[in-house]
């Protein structure tokens, strides 16, 4: 059987705290509405982001 | 206006947009070269995720570059407070440094570094060394593990990332 691949963000999310891993991709927690409004604000950013887009 | 006047013309901008982009890419730090994959649905060059089934990773980098000493990924970052000394937060590091063995890995190129870009335009660069690919590996390692276990307990003492963390709340392990 195939091993399930781990995400980039997956690996992130356990470097920055293990038991909030466990929470999130074991338990399937959901962050907080702060977190969920803090990673709508980030993702703006990366829309928006720095001088990386053109070609 | 006449043909040759609107060709001059044209060609004077033209060089003004590259000497601005030029510019703007030297002050950001963000290496000179083609973007040609984006994480960025409905842009040019949108990619697929890229995978690995030898490193048991996949992942999606904001950008990819094809400098002229290899390609290298770009990560956006929202934090308007990096680390000190031109460094990276360790989860935004491993993050980046999944990104360089992904590419190496799937499209068999050279990934000399990553680039983490915070908000603000500060862009910090993550050298792909040996001895980071090897914690990468551990790292892996690490995460296959605690999904066979079901769980893991925390590993730091830092309350700021408590205080940061969006399932507090349900943590039994929290500093905070």
């Amino acid at each position: 059987m195939p091993r399930k691949l781990i995400s980039a963000n997956e690996l992130a999310e356990f470097v920055y705290c293990a038991k909030a891993w466990e929470l999130k991709y074991v338990r399937g927690a959901e962050s907080s509405a702060e977190a969920q409004q803090m990673q709508i604000e980030g993702n703006a950013w990366r829309r928006t982001g720095p001088a990386t887009r053109a070609k | 206006m006449n043909l040759q006047v609107m060709a001059a013309a044209l060609a004077v901008l033209a060089l003004v947009l590259v000497l601005v982009a030029a510019r703007s890419r030297k002050r950001t730090g963000i290496p000179a070269g083609e973007v040609f994959y984006q994480d960025l649905p409905g842009q040019p060059f949108f990619g697929e995720t890229l995978r690995s089934d030898a490193l048991g990773i996949s992942g999606k980098p904001d950008c990819l570059v094809r400098a002229t000493d290899g390609t290298v990924p770009v990560e956006l970052k929202n934090s308007s407070r990096p680390p000190a000394r031109g460094s990276v937060y360790a989860n935004h590091m491993v993050q980046a440094l999944a990104y360089c063995a992904l590419v190496e890995d799937q499209m068999k190129v050279r990934v000399p570094y990553a680039l983490v870009i915070y908000a603000g335009q500060q862009v910090r660069k993550v050298e792909f060394t040996e001895e980071r690919r090897q914690w990468l590996l551990r790292t892996i390692r690490e995460v296959e593990l605690a999904r066979a276990r079901l769980t893991a307990n925390r590993n730091h003492d830092h309350r700021g990332r408590c205080a940061g963390c969006g399932v507090r709340s349900q943590c039994d392990q929290a500093l905070l």
